[in-house]
């Protein structure tokens, strides 16, 4: 058990190091010169073209670059950005919380009514509530996030202009204020995610309730609120969880998008404005920050699979 | 086993092929001896039957002889050439052999008609115009030539393993392999099949290597009969003296096990049923490889391995207690 | 737009003619085909059929609310919103269309060689696909438009190469099961040469469920272009995009709500074409839907 977690790590380890490597390859790949950028484009002599490409190290070959770049990062500095002037670990600072609470807010959400719904939809399955409930998942899946963001402002503007005119406010600020602005953002998000948790615990669960082994606890005469919520959803669970692994993917897709519509200054905007800037720092680090949540994350929920799944402990 | 001078079509010598494998959860890499120094000739219109269990190595031993596999150790020789010679040479030989396979629904191209699928060889020897010849062979091989643009699925077992057998003979092989190319039909196609080789064998001239888990089967087409055992051959003799006096235990077992309309038979079948199942070739036993299951088997087994010797008149097997072994069975047997 | 496995459907056969036979006689199927025929004609001839020229300004109406003279309403600028969401629909099956093709070619060559030829080569192409998968999709189309550049080629080689190795595997997969078929022994033992067999036998066998797969990648892929067009990374302005269209509208969404409504419409619109027939596709190619008999052969 110990030597596979050792070797879990190790692979993630290596797929990490990978992704530092193409992240890197891809900042060096967007056209354009940070020297540039810096120094201005029109107007600067070859000297001062040359004296800064040395203070920035560009001049040395990609894979010393990159070596620096690295070790760098490792300790948490990213360098400085060229637009603002700031330190982009001070920026990253700033900005991760913000999208972490969201990311964290929209699992908890989504679970919370995701799971029950599902639940509820596979015990009722093929009946009125159930086709309801799928009808509305076919029109969440046929819809993009920021489509639904749109819809939400639509309807805020009308009904619920408290929620509609904010703009964020930390919470050390003010705590009323972050949750209201706070609020249309999370509903926009929690929506698909919800759905899909609902849509992979009603497949899961159904599954699991034509088990055999169901059968046989139906058949002995366990009560069936206790097969359904006890016998069933134990064994429907550990495919759930997996899933989340997928789910991550979309919701930190979801969460650049949400945070462009609804203007909050988490990580994914941050991402883009230095990608329309070329703030190369700054996007090589944001880049970076995404990927390494995503596979981590992901590693997490494989090491979690054997906890829930007893089948899988002797591997 | 070379025969009297004249240089065999084909010649199989001290063929071995070892594939490495890794077991699950296991570090080290494995050897699976699935043949393990078989050697063998076929002259030209003779048909060899192998026979054997399965999992005795006898698939891997047809697609070593036909070379869709290398061999780990050993030569296969066509006209005295080996097929592995680098170069035009070699692909040519390669080119001598056909085979037809077991699946009849999966040897033919589900997307192609049966047509295409039997023109294949033809059309890879560069020959543009095929459609008559496909005709000719299809008519053949008991098949109405307006099958040909049907497609695989839409013919029955029967149909589709003839149209195997009108692919693997277009192009004039010198050799077809058959491999366990009846035992998924049922017995009355098996035997109608059976006798469609047979006449083909007349007409054509072509050898077969028939390989089958079904010693009656293997019986009925061959001229001479190979036993195979964990990779090993255990006895080779003529068909008519094998049928008559099967000398290996293993031989004796597998021909009580086959069903014979013969009351003599049947109350002879006993208790030399093979019991168990044959040992991991990634692991054999010591010694003769047959003495874990062996109704004769002494330390002697255990510990030596029985070379192929001549029991007479040409007949080879590999056993200690050949002789012996053949007439205690058969008194074991009296006495139920 | 059944999503379930209804009643067991007639036997079909895998031949082209009939498959357009077929996805008419599928409920969703024939729904799903109207709709993506209505958008493709708007693709073609949209412009010969729009009431303006979409980037013709009317400064007498700016953000003019729906009327007679503009059905769907105008912009800030003046524009027919009508016109516009009908040139957007020439941008998004390009794309759906575009990118899904490239995807498909990349993800099938990969897969195939990949498959047939395993080892060292096998490895490689699956390590650098796992390095792939570590990026979020959106994440990595955002970064992939970044380093390529903005336009609708660019836009639709980065969804392809996001959504490639999804194609790769499934391509994979099969090219290992068939790499070894009995008939590719066979064609191997009619001395047929690699490159024929590739040809020959492994590319149609593979095609189904890669075909499948291409038909439900649709509206994902139309998804992925209207979130990079709606985050500014799609074809530049002034080009009508409805991404584009969406993200500006925005910014007027309490006074003119038309701006925003008619892109979502259309664009849910086509993504629910896509939809409905990539299930209906599957539904009529995927073997394990068909009957009995063509099961094995087709497998």
């Amino acid at each position: 058990m110990l030597k596979m977690i050792v070797m879990r790590l190790l692979g993630v380890a290596l797929v990490l190091l990978a992704v530092s490597a193409l992240v890197f390859a891809f900042g060096a790949l967007i056209p354009g010169d940070m020297t540039s950028v810096i120094v201005g484009q029109e107007g600067a002599t070859q000297e001062q073209f040359e004296a800064v490409r040395q203070r920035l190290g560009l001049d040395k070959p990609l894979p010393v670059q990159y070596v620096n770049w690295l070790a760098n990062a490792l300790q948490g500095d990213f360098g400085t950005s060229p637009i603002t002037g700031r330190s982009v670990a001070s920026d990253l600072v700033r900005q991760f919380p913000v999208s972490l609470e969201l990311a964290l807010l929209t699992l908890l959400v989504s679970t919370a009514i995701g799971l029950p719904a599902g639940i509820v939809a596979a015990v009722h399955a093929n009946r009125r509530l159930d086709v309801l409930i799928r009808v509305t998942l076919l029109f969440t899946f046929s819809v993009p996030i920021f489509v639904i963001g749109i819809l939400l402002l639509l309807v805020g503007s009308r009904w619920a202009p408290d929620l509609f005119h904010v703009s964020f406010t930390p919470w050390s600020e003010d705590p009323v204020m972050h949750v209201r602005s706070m609020a249309m953002p999370l509903l926009t998000i929690a929506f698909p995610i919800t759905a899909m948790t609902m849509q992979m615990t009603r497949a899961s669960m159904l599954e699991v309730l034509h088990a055999p082994y169901v059968v046989t606890a139906r058949a002995g005469g366990v009560r069936e609120k206790r097969i359904e919520y006890l016998h069933a959803l134990r064994n429907a669970l550990p495919p759930i969880v997996t899933f989340i692994g997928f789910q991550l993917g979309i919701l930190l897709g979801g969460l650049i998008v949400v945070e462009q519509i609804f203007s909050l200054p988490g990580l994914g905007r941050g991402m883009l404005e230095a990608i329309n800037t070329r703030d190369y720092p700054m996007v090589t680090a944001t880049t970076l920050v995404f990927a390494t949540a995503f596979v981590i994350i992901n590693a997490l929920v494989d090491l979690l699979y054997p906890l829930l799944d007893p089948r899988q402990r002797g591997r | 086993m070379a025969s009297e001078g004249k240089t065999p079509l084909l010649q199989v010598e001290n063929l071995k092929k070892q594939f490495h494998v890794r077991s699950r959860g296991a570090r080290d890499i494995r050897l699976l001896r699935a043949v393990d120094g078989v050697s063998l000739h076929l002259e030209a219109g003779e048909t060899l039957g192998i026979v054997g269990e399965s999992g005795c190595g006898k698939s891997t031993l047809a697609r070593l002889t036909v070379g869709l596999l290398q061999p780990s150790e050993g030569r296969v020789l066509i006209d005295g050439g080996d097929i592995w010679e680098p170069g035009a040479a070699g692909r040519e030989r390669r080119r001598k052999f056909q085979m037809v396979f077991q699946n009849p629904s999966g040897s033919m191209n589900p997307r192609r008609t049966v047509g295409a699928s039997v023109a294949e060889p033809l059309q890879a020897k560069g020959v543009r115009n095929t459609a008559e010849a496909v005709e000719r062979m299809l008519t053949l091989v008991g098949l109405d030539p307006a099958l040909a643009t049907r497609k695989p699925h839409q013919l029955s077992g029967g149909q589709q393993q003839r149209a195997s057998i009108a692919r693997a003979l277009i192009a004039d092989p010198a050799i077809v392999v058959h491999d366990e190319s009846i035992a998924s039909l049922d017995i009355s196609l098996q035997a109608q099949i059976l006798n469609l080789l047979l006449d083909l064998q007349e007409d054509l001239g072509t050898s077969y290597l028939f390989i089958s888990h079904d010693l009656a089967a293997v019986q009925a087409i061959s001229h001479r009969v190979i036993v195979m055992y964990l990779g090993e051959v255990v006895e080779a003799s003529a068909a008519e003296e094998f049928s008559g006096r099967p000398l290996h235990p293993y031989s004796v077992a597998l021909r009580n096990a086959t069903l014979l309309p013969d009351p003599a038979h049947e109350r002879a079948r006993g208790d030399t049923a093979l019991r168990g199942d044959v040992p991991s070739p990634m692991n054999p036993p010591s010694g003769c490889r047959f003495h874990t299951r062996c109704p004769l088997a002494t330390d002697l087994c255990a510990q030596q391995k029985p070379l192929l010797r001549d029991a007479g008149r040409g007949h080879l097997v590999a056993c200690h207690y050949a002789e012996a072994g053949a007439g205690e069975v058969a008194t074991q047997e009296g006495a139920l | 737009m059944s999503t379930a496995p209804s009643a067991p459907l007639p036997k079909t056969r895998l031949r082209r003619p009939y498959l357009l036979d077929q996805l008419l006689r599928h409920k969703g199927g024939a729904f799903g085909l109207a709709i993506m025929a209505l958008f493709i004609l708007l693709a073609l001839f949209g412009r010969m059929v729009a009431p303006y020229d979409p980037n013709a300004n009317d400064y007498l109406n700016l953000l003019s609310a729906p009327s007679a003279q503009h059905w769907f309403g105008t912009d800030e600028l003046g524009r027919d919103t009508l016109s516009r969401v009908i040139d957007g629909s020439r941008i998004a099956v390009a794309v759906a269309f575009l990118s899904v093709s490239i995807a498909m070619a990349i993800g099938v060559l990969i897969g195939v060689i990949s498959g047939y030829f395993g080892g060292m080569v096998d490895s490689v192409l699956n390590r650098s696909q796992d390095v792939l998968f570590a990026f979020p999709t959106l994440l990595l189309a955002i970064i992939l438009v970044a380093v390529l550049g903005p336009g609708l080629f660019n836009a639709s080689l980065a969804i392809a190469i996001v959504y490639s190795p999804r194609f790769a595997r499934i391509a994979r997969a099969s090219a290992l099961s068939i790499k070894t078929s009995e008939y590719l022994d066979a064609a191997r033992l009619a001395g047929v040469n690699t490159p024929t067999i590739l040809v020959r036998h492994i590319l149609p066998n593979v095609m189904p469920p890669v075909i499948v797969l291409a038909a439900l990648s649709m509206s994902t892929a139309q998804l992925a272009y209207a979130s990079l067009s709606f985050l500014g990374l799609g074809v530049s302005p002034p080009q009508a995009d409805w991404g584009s269209m969406l993200s500006k509208g925005r910014d007027f969404i309490t006074i003119a709500p038309w701006l925003v409504i008619w892109p979502t419409v259309a664009l849910v619109m086509l993504m629910l074409a896509f939809n409905v027939l990539g299930d209906a596709i599957r539904d009529v190619l995927d073997p394990s839907h068909s009957s009995s008999k063509s099961t094995d052969t087709l497998t």
